[in-house]
């Protein structure tokens, strides 16, 4: 083996660093005391996601400081790439899981009979899961990876084993995950048939060969796409997605309506970028279907909810949307500032989605109910978390001063140059929509009277989950121009071409 | 004259064309394969007899021919020629293919035991032969476990259960002790691995790396799988009557006896090819060839043979949790163990 | 038709006969020995096209060890002889429908599609390869690795779900 061992290791490093983790958490649950066990489960975690971020960072900074491209350890093979893109939702998933682990604990200790001190390992393993997906090429690493993180979110949705809704939601993503992922393999399967590779460059090269595209490889790309899209929660592969977020305990929901996301998306961008950019104009107008659907089914079946963990995710699959827009606007040239509405909008989405589910998560450890009619009179009870929810609601509306707005205008703005302007139109429209449901939430925070006055007192971990989630959703909405440039950074996905 | 020789023999004097002798070749190793298990199973159940006996201070069968060694023939032509009944409640379809799931892959496992050296003396020297056998024999489980159920009875289907749970579990550490052998002769088929010992006494995979440990894992891990006392616990018969079978009679009853004594030869051949050097002889070079290596082959699986009878003689038999605990807490990590040790032994060893 | 074609054929009505089994008959556990069928007519294939390894490795994960489970859960939970399940509800004409859509659409979009060939008979791959390709350098050793640390997780997760309370 050539090279130190910093150059051998080095570029994977985050998810060597949450692949230890995680089985050192299992270790520590199985042998520590109980009544410290807890504490410090969860800090040996927290310290743990840290240190993965840090070493994202790192790697990062070596990649854009190095002036020739980074040579990949050749143990690889193609499996992974380490690349900005990569590197860059590396950082947002480690941020997303922080957040996730910081209101966590009051919720778990409330509402879990069980696996208490499995639950921080299998978050991790879902982050791991998830890191591995933005940087896999190759149809193997997607698929293992991917299964990872399902796997992980279909337990964790069905934790609360006394809660029968809890239950139903774990049963239910499992089997509809289980179809999905068949589905998808099917597509993979096709696809290798038709390539004989796995990995995706080779199969651009396989399919560059077969000259004009033969049916079958459009028909294994769709069944693909498919799969995909039901990680994704994107409609119409979304009828998973109300239960699990009803049924699951809030700080998963929070994760699994952000992470997957990320990753499902990075693994889109990199089998269609790397792996099918010849047959770009058939999948450009699939994608651009899906995302319309996505949009107007999500956005108005959300207006009636009267669960706010299922208006949230109806309002999530409308986001998908939109990021979806973004993908099938993609042009040829990807160092284009077209390709950087992708990532603001996922970094955005993070912090506001996260958000509005820290904010449902205290709500729920007051003992209030999921339902929308019990956040009357937040605003007097808790002015805190009722100011947090107003701006994350605004933000994923996309109203300014909030980050929300720049993601919506970088992502409608790529479709309009790239000629997509009737999604551009139907976004814009969604939009407006989307105002009406999520201000109805701020209407009865803030003018009905509470009919019981209810009294918070939130550790000071779940609040600070909030107020980071606020200073992102803020911050980024004032002075967007750092993140953007951030994002430019990443959009250097296919370098390799 | 080689199967061959005497396949194209056939072939000629039925006028069959030239390409079929490859079937008759099958259809004769076959029987002559099955007429082999047939016998050696006559053969063990009149030995285990006699020596249980021996060991119980008592003679053992005395009255069937000479020293009474036609007793296990007659045993057998009773079972055959006895009323074959099946349960009024019985699921009648999957009672009647039990036994042959569980007989078939007991029959087919010596299809790669090298009985001597050369072609002449396996049925087909596969190149994942250890794997097929792994394999192979794990299919009988659904057998056990079907028989259980199908019978529609309480100590059946408890049975059925134990064995289910047992040989699930002990499936594992019998798959990573063989990986020893497997790591030392870099092949999987069988006569590579045998080939592979061929130095002697010290050359065998038992004394090779970790000495002893793979082999002892492999045997109680099989014996586990072959539900060999002190393992018996789905057939336990002071708590379970008879547990799987407890509703099966002639023939079919017959059939499990069969592949239960035919499968407890046949893990006493692989252990003794896997780590005991086949049909090498302990010297090397010394009658190390022809005929000699059969005998040294059933000299070494005899003495396995008759190592388990004894244990059958000697110990009680263990509880479901203590079996549990100990194929899951001490078998799979031994192995495990083991497995890392081999490893080391054969990197280094390659690497120095 | 050579025997190997011939084989292929009864493999495949082996395959999709037992197949059709497993999601029609009305006793779970014959379905589950169906199941055990069709899976050793996989196994067969993959005999036939010389993936020696592969077929021994189906036979012990899938026959061997899945069905067993399968069947050791289906006892556990229920008494079974003699109750009658329904596989299908309402929906069934709706599913079939969509299905055989499927299956045509596949198999016009099959028939229009030159496949790549390689023009060379299968060859036997050898255990050696298979190891080589699954942990050598610059393989998969990555996917081989994550699948562990998915298997370690998902036995974790229904060790979890499965147990009582924490004490």
């Amino acid at each position: 083996m050539s090279g130190d061992f910093g150059s051998v290791i080095g570029p994977v490093a985050p998810e060597i660093i949450l692949c230890v983790l995680g089985l050192l958490l299992l270790v520590a649950g199985m042998f520590l005391p109980a009544h410290r066990k807890a504490t410090i489960i969860f800090w040996t975690c927290l310290v743990g996601l840290g240190t993965a971020l840090c070493s994202c960072v790192m790697v990062l900074a070596a990649i854009a400081l190095s002036p020739e491209p980074l040579q990949m350890p050749n143990w690889l093979g193609a499996t992974l790439r380490v690349d900005e893109f990569a590197l860059v939702l590396k950082i947002l998933i480690n941020l997303a899981t922080i957040l996730t682990i910081l209101i966590s604990p009051e919720y778990i200790q409330h509402r879990l009979t069980a696996g208490r001190s499995e639950y921080f390992p299998l978050v991790v393993f879902a982050a791991l899961g998830m890191t591995l997906l933005v940087s896999a090429t190759d149809l193997i690493t997607i698929y293992v990876a991917m299964e990872l993180t399902s796997l992980v979110s279909y337990v964790l949705v069905g934790y609360m084993k006394r809660d029968p809704k809890s239950t139903e939601a774990g049963m239910k993503y499992f089997l509809v995950g289980a179809a999905s992922s068949a589905i998808m393999l099917y597509g993979m399967s096709l696809t290798y048939g038709m390539t004989g590779a796995t990995d995706l460059a080779s199969i651009r090269r396989a399919i560059a060969e077969l000259g004009s595209p033969e049916p079958m490889v459009l028909v294994g790309l769709i069944l693909m796409v498919a799969g995909f899209g039901f990680k994704l929660a994107a409609a119409p592969f979304h009828m998973w997605a109300p239960e699990a977020y009803e049924g699951g305990p809030t700080p998963i929901v929070a994760l699994i309506s952000v992470g997957p996301k990320m990753a499902g998306i990075a693994v889109l961008l990199h089998v269609l970028e790397i792996g099918f950019p010849e047959i770009r104009d058939h999948w450009s107008a699939l994608i651009a279907a899906i995302a319309a659907i996505s949009m107007v089914l999500g956005n108005l079946t959300a207006i009636p909810q009267k669960n706010i963990k299922r208006m949230l995710a109806y309002s999530s699959i409308g986001q998908i949307g939109y990021i979806l827009i973004g993908v099938a606007s993609l042009p040829q040239s990807m160092n284009d500032w077209r390709t950087s509405g992708i990532i603001v909008y996922l970094l955005v989405y993070a912090f506001m989605n996260i958000g509005a589910f820290a904010v449902v998560t205290a709500v729920s450890n007051a003992g209030l109910s999921d339902d929308i009619e019990d956040y009357r009179g937040l605003a007097q009870s808790s002015p805190l978390l009722a100011v947090a929810l107003l701006v994350f609601l605004a933000s994923l509306a996309g109203l300014p001063p909030t980050a929300g707005l720049w993601g919506k205008a970088l992502i409608f703005g790529a479709a309009i140059y790239s000629g997509f302007t009737w999604l551009a139109v139907v976004g814009v429209a969604c939009s407006v929509v989307s105002v009406f449901y999520y201000f109805n939430v701020v209407r009865v925070m803030f003018f009905l009277k509470a009919t019981t006055p209810h009294t918070f007192r939130n550790t000071h971990l779940l609040t600070a989950g909030i107020i980071i989630a606020i200073t992102g959703t803020l911050f980024i909405g004032v002075y967007p121009e750092p993140f953007i440039a951030m994002a430019r950074v990443g959009q250097d996905i296919v370098a390799a071409r | 004259m080689t199967l061959t020789g005497i396949a194209e023999f056939i072939a000629s004097f039925f006028g069959l064309p030239g390409s079929s002798s490859v079937w008759i070749v099958a259809v004769l190793a076959a029987a002559i394969l099955l007429g082999f298990m047939l016998l050696t199973v006559l053969i063990l159940i009149y030995v285990l007899r006699k020596l249980l006996g021996k060991i119980q201070a008592r003679l053992g069968p005395t009255r069937t021919g000479p020293k009474g060694i036609f007793q296990t023939a007659a045993d057998a032509l009773k079972l055959l020629i006895k009323e074959d009944t099946i349960p009024v409640k019985a699921d009648r379809r999957v009672f009647i293919v039990a036994p042959i799931l569980v007989f078939v892959p007991a029959y087919l496992v010596y299809v790669v035991v090298p009985f001597g050296e050369g072609n002449h003396f396996i049925a087909k020297d596969l190149n994942i032969g250890l794997l097929y056998i792994v394999a192979v024999s794990s299919i009988n489980v659904i057998g056990v476990v079907l028989a259980g159920w199908a019978s529609e009875n309480k100590y059946s289907l408890l049975g059925g259960m134990r064995s289910a749970a047992q040989l699930i579990s002990y499936e594992v550490p019998q798959a990573l002790a063989v990986l020893g052998p497997v790591m030392l002769a870099e092949s999987l088929s069988m006569q590579d691995i045998v080939k592979a010992q061929g130095e002697g006494l010290f050359s065998w995979f038992i004394f090779r790396s970790l000495p002893l440990l793979g082999f002892i894992v492999f045997l109680v891990a099989s014996m586990a799988e072959i539900n060999h006392v002190p393992f018996d616990l789905p057939e336990g018969e002071s708590e379970l009557v008879a547990g799987f079978n407890v509703e099966y009679s002639g023939m079919r009853f017959a059939f499990f006896m069969l592949a239960e004594f035919a499968a407890s030869f046949t893990i006493c051949a692989i252990a003794a090819t896997l780590f005991l050097g086949g049909w090498h002889s302990p010297i090397r070079g010394f009658l190390d060839n022809g005929w000699w290596t059969v005998f040294w082959f059933f000299l070494k699986s005899s003495a396995l043979v008759c190592l388990l009878m004894w244990i059958r003689a000697t110990y009680p038999r263990v509880r479901v949790d203590q079996l549990m605990e100990f194929g899951w807490k001490l078998m799979i990590p031994l192995a495990l163990f083991n497995v890392l040790v081999v490893g080391l032994y054969v990197a280094l060893g390659k690497g120095g | 038709m050579d025997w190997h074609t011939c084989s292929f054929y009864v493999l495949s009505v082996m395959i999709l006969g037992s197949a059709l089994m497993v999601v029609s008959l009305r006793n779970i556990v014959h379905c589950a020995l169906f199941l055990a069928f069709t899976f050793m007519g996989v196994a067969g294939v993959f005999a036939l096209l010389h993936a020696e390894f592969l077929a021994a490795v189906q036979v012990l994960i899938y026959v061997g060890a899945i069905t067993v489970l399968i069947l050791f859960a289906v006892m556990l939970t229920q008494k079974t002889i003699g109750i009658s399940l329904k596989q299908t509800n309402r929906l069934a004409p709706l599913a079939v429908l969509s299905a055989v859509t499927f299956l045509c659409m596949i198999a016009v979009i099959a028939l229009n599609t030159t496949f790549p060939t390689s023009g060379q008979h299968t060859v036997a791959v050898s255990t050696q390869t298979i190891g080589s390709a699954i942990l050598g350098n610059g393989s998969y050793v990555v996917p081989f690795e994550v699948a562990s640390i998915l298997l370690l997780a998902a036995m974790v997760g229904a060790i979890v779900i499965a147990r009582g309370q924490d004490n």
